[in-house]
């Protein structure tokens, strides 16, 4: 047994010997002791030349190929320009030099007939203009003259004094009324406001205040935004990690070094690479670009050039011709024509300005005579009858003051609408109150019954009011102020978002009037809610919609507010179209973001979007907009078979035109995936091969394809889809039912 | 209806001229004859007026034989470098290299279809001198698909080709 215990130990000692590093005689570095960094060296030293055999190599490839494209496309762009611009001067040049003589010609005809028929025509209106200004300073002095004369021996005077006196009568009485009658009634209402009041009192038109205070929190969903990089990044083609370590942290430690080492190798090399070829391949291409360009057919730019200049050397030349015949011409005709129309205008021009003097001057004396005696007699008048005129009205003033104040006792003095959802905000669908101040003037107190108030909207088809004329619930003390509140039921509506909205409120005692005021309402959703920005539709792809959400109101909106986004499927399909909102502080904002896919391509699109913010059964925030956007692939889909023929038991062969839509000059082919959505899969499926493969198709260039289809019986149903992807990259989807 | 059918003749007619103007006696353009190769895959082809040979990577050879692409031509299932003019640039050659799987033919629907090894680049007949680069895409498991009713066909690479830029040997 001892015997035993002792072979155990001498055999443990040795195991120990050969396997612990103490016993085997290690120098300084534990090999079995992990370490990370030395691993984390070793990887980022095998990962740099693989990395950097990447860049080389992408950046070669990739440094080619664009600069082949920038190349070719800025020298066919420079050469063109110069084409064109040389084009166009010889055609300009060309075109000046016909068109000069051409107008030249046209010129001199042209000046000839309207020179001698202007030099008539002045020289009649010269003659005229000379006939009527001597006859004029002749006749008029003999004319006023005798007007004079004439208004001195009329009946002036004697008119002027009788309907004075009869328009200082009229003024005084219509002073009274204007001034003295309301002044009564102003002095008698402003003594009653001043009266002492002896009861302040208020109620509430409802018993308990109704509130809407949803605090209840939905679960938060967290939107998060992707972000791109739009810079060369490699694709990891050369990944070769190749040591193994006896420990997992050095393994880690070796692959993350490795990764790093690799990002470095590739970043070094791959721009060096990319910018020596970029230009290597781009002179060829510049000039492969201009050779192109000079090719082209310039011949409208000539024409252009030469209908231009044409038309601005007929113009100079036609100027010239033009005014060298017109000035002889003028100067034959004008002085003949002048002096012959002088000696026959003038006996004419002196009658008329004869006459005009002599009724002139008359009218002028005789309304002298007429206001001098008219002023006095109506100020003699008016001083008389004023003041008696004035006692009457005032006095019958106050009476009928009195008597309104005794029928009508009370009155409101103001309003204001106070909101259910006390935020700041007027909101559609938000039950909004009226608070009143109401005055009773009677010496005895008023019944309940007898005093209603009502509201009505002044602005069509933007409120409900549910309860628009209600008695109030308790009378009014003699001489008493009273604040009443809760009062009519007013909701907006959702139409009343963006403009003012208003209301008349309205007393009565006993069905006579005691005030109306008119409230301006501006309705906004607490939640505002607007596109962050256009969404950049492509059909068939889905595609980011970002909502802006701001709170506007001045309280906080709690958690849990669940957003909804709808379209028209037939046009945007949304594919993820709710998400939740944590809770908002007055005046904060988040960016929601949702997923749609076009369904309709165009330039300009309408694309109907409904945006809707819900929490426990309130609306927060509403948004109900049509934009017409672009919804643009690289790739178009015509369909040239009509697909109801699927409807139809049998094989339909079905035609598809695609066309490169791009101005890409990629070498990528093309995979067309066909699939059959509905219920009626089984019974409908397309036959061959699915995907069908093609070859690159250059921009610009259209091709079409068959995909035959096998329906196993008459009138199935269902949603024939094409996915096209380029180079495993899918860049349309197309559906058509049928 | 006629008019239109005439015109659409002349211009099948004109590319038609431009593209056997361009390609001089031989199918393949003069510019695009001579030994281009990868040096980096070392994939390498060797270009002929009426033959061509591709090297892969592992050595393994494709042989072929250029001919004009017709319906009839493409469904023989013999293995070939088919050119035609490009349908809608008429100075472009379409050039596939293919190498049919007879194996693999199936119809239905008034298709045929099998499987190829194939090959594709462009020529561009505009060019006057040698070219220096030639661009390739590649796929062993290509598809070739025929329309037996309108005697038409299509064949292209599934995602994932592998892309060659040869360099002219001696550049």
């Amino acid at each position: 047994m001892r015997n035993s215990a002792s072979a155990r130990l001498l055999s443990w000692i040795l195991i120990s010997a050969l396997t612990l590093p103490a016993f085997s005689g290690a120098a300084q570095a534990d090999p079995t002791q992990p370490n990370p960094e030395r691993a984390r060296r070793e990887g980022v030293s095998d990962g740099q030349p693989d990395g950097g055999r990447e860049g080389r190599e992408r950046g070669r490839h990739e440094g080619e190929r664009e600069g082949r494209v920038e190349g070719y496309r800025n020298g066919f762009a420079r050469c063109e320009r110069e084409e064109r611009e040389r084009h166009y001067q010889q055609g300009y040049r060309d075109g000046f030099s016909y068109g000069e003589q051409e107008g030249f010609n046209y010129g001199l005809g042209q000046g000839e007939a309207e020179g001698s028929e202007r030099g008539r025509r002045e020289g009649t209106a010269d003659g005229r203009a000379r006939a009527d200004r001597d006859a004029r300073a002749e006749a008029e002095p003999l004319g006023a003259a005798q007007g004079i004369a004439q208004a001195n021996a009329s009946d002036a005077g004697a008119q002027g004094q009788s309907q004075g006196a009869a328009a200082g009568e009229e003024e005084a009485r219509q002073t009274a009324l204007r001034v003295d009658y309301p002044r009564g009634r102003k002095d008698y209402r402003d003594e009653r406001f001043a009266e002492a009041v002896a009861h302040e009192d208020a109620f509430s038109q409802r018993p308990t205040t109704e509130r809407d205070t949803e605090t209840e929190t939905i679960t938060e969903t967290a939107t998060e935004t992707e972000t791109d990089s739009a810079r060369a990044v490699p694709d990891f083609r050369y990944n070769n990690p190749r040591r193994t370590y006896p420990h997992a942290s050095e393994n880690q430690a070796y692959h993350q070094g490795y990764r790093d080492g690799y990002i470095q190798g590739f970043n070094g090399s791959y721009r060096s690479t990319y910018n020596q070829h970029y230009q290597m391949a781009y002179r060829p291409a510049e000039d492969q670009g201009c050779w192109e360009a000079r090719r082209q057919n310039y011949r409208p730019e000539y024409d252009r050039g030469f209908a231009q200049g044409r038309s601005e050397g007929y113009r100079r030349g036609f100027d010239r011709g033009y005014q060298q015949a017109f000035q002889n011409a003028y100067a034959r005709e004008f002085g003949p024509a002048s002096e012959n129309t002088y000696r026959a205008e003038y006996p004419g021009f002196y009658q008329r300005h004869f006459e005009a003097a002599r009724a002139r001057a008359y009218s002028e004396r005789y309304r002298e005579l007429f206001d001098a005696a008219f002023q006095v007699a109506k100020r003699e008048r008016f001083e008389a009858r004023y003041p008696v005129l004035a006692r009457e009205q005032y006095a019958r003033g106050r009476a009928d003051e009195a008597e309104d104040f005794r029928l009508k006792p009370a009155r409101l003095l103001g309003a204001e609408i106070s909101e259910t959802w006390v935020n700041g905000v007027l909101e559609p669908e938000e039950t909004l109150r009226v608070k009143l101040n109401l005055r009773n003037f009677a010496a005895s107190g008023l019944d309940a019954r007898d005093v209603r108030v009502s509201v009505r909207a002044l602005d069509a088809g933007v409120t409900a009011i549910p309860v628009a004329d209600e008695a109030l619930v308790r009378g009014l003390r003699a001489k008493s102020v009273t604040a009443v509140s809760d009062a009519l039921d007013v909701r907006l509506l959702g139409a009343a978002v963006g403009r003012p909205v208003r209301l008349a409120v309205r007393v009565t005692y006993q069905g006579r009037d005691g005030g109306e005021v008119t409230l301006t309402l501006n309705a906004r959703w607490a939640l505002q809610l607007q596109l962050d920005a256009d969404p950049q539709f492509s059909e068939g792809i889905p595609t980011p919609v970002r909502l802006r959400t701001t709170n506007v109101s001045s309280e906080p909106i709690p958690a849990g507010v669940a957003l909804n986004f709808r379209s028209r499927p037939e046009i945007l399909e949304v594919t993820q179209g709710s998400a939740g909102l944590p809770a908002l502080a007055p005046g904060e904002s988040r960016v929601v973001e949702f997923t749609a896919i076009a369904r309709k391509a165009g330039a300009a699109v309408a694309i109907p979007m409904l945006f809707e913010g819900l929490a426990a059964g309130r609306r927060w925030g509403y948004l109900d907009l049509t934009r017409e956007l672009p919804v643009v692939n690289d790739y178009s889909i015509r369909l040239a078979t009509d697909v109801a023929k699927l409807k139809t038991q049998g094989v339909t062969r079905v035609e598809y035109v695609i066309r490169n839509e791009s101005a890409r000059l990629g070498f990528q082919g093309l995979q067309l995936h066909t699939r059959v959505l509905g219920s009626s899969g089984s019974e409908i499926q397309v036959i061959g091969p699915n995907p069908q493969l093609l070859a690159p198709l250059v921009p610009g260039q259209a091709v079409s394809f068959l995909v035959p289809v096998l329906a196993l019986r008459d009138g199935l149903s269902g949603t024939l889809e094409l996915e096209v992807q380029e180079n495993g990259r899918t860049v349309v989807v197309h559906r058509k039912e049928f | 209806m006629r008019v239109q059918s005439v015109i659409h003749s002349a211009k099948f007619l004109a590319l038609t001229l431009v593209a056997g103007a361009a390609t001089g006696c031989g199918l393949v353009p003069s510019e695009y004859r001579g030994s281009f190769r990868d040096a980096q895959t070392n994939v390498s082809a060797e270009i002929g007026a009426r033959k061509g040979t591709f090297r892969t990577a592992d050595g393994r050879e494709l042989k072929l034989k250029a001919d004009r692409s017709d319906f009839e031509r493409v469904a023989s299932g013999k293995p070939g470098i088919l050119v035609e003019t490009n349908a809608h640039s008429g100075y472009l050659l379409d050039s596939f290299w293919v190498s049919p799987r007879m194996d693999t033919y199936a119809e239905g629907g008034g298709m045929a279809w099998f499987e190829a090894e194939v090959l594709y680049t462009q020529f561009d007949s505009r060019v006057k001198d040698p070219v220096r680069r030639l661009q390739f895409f590649h796929c062993v498991n290509g598809q070739v698909l025929l329309d037996t009713v309108e005697q038409r066909w299509q064949m292209g690479c599934p995602a994932g080709p592998a892309y060659y830029e040869l360099r002219r040997q001696g550049d």
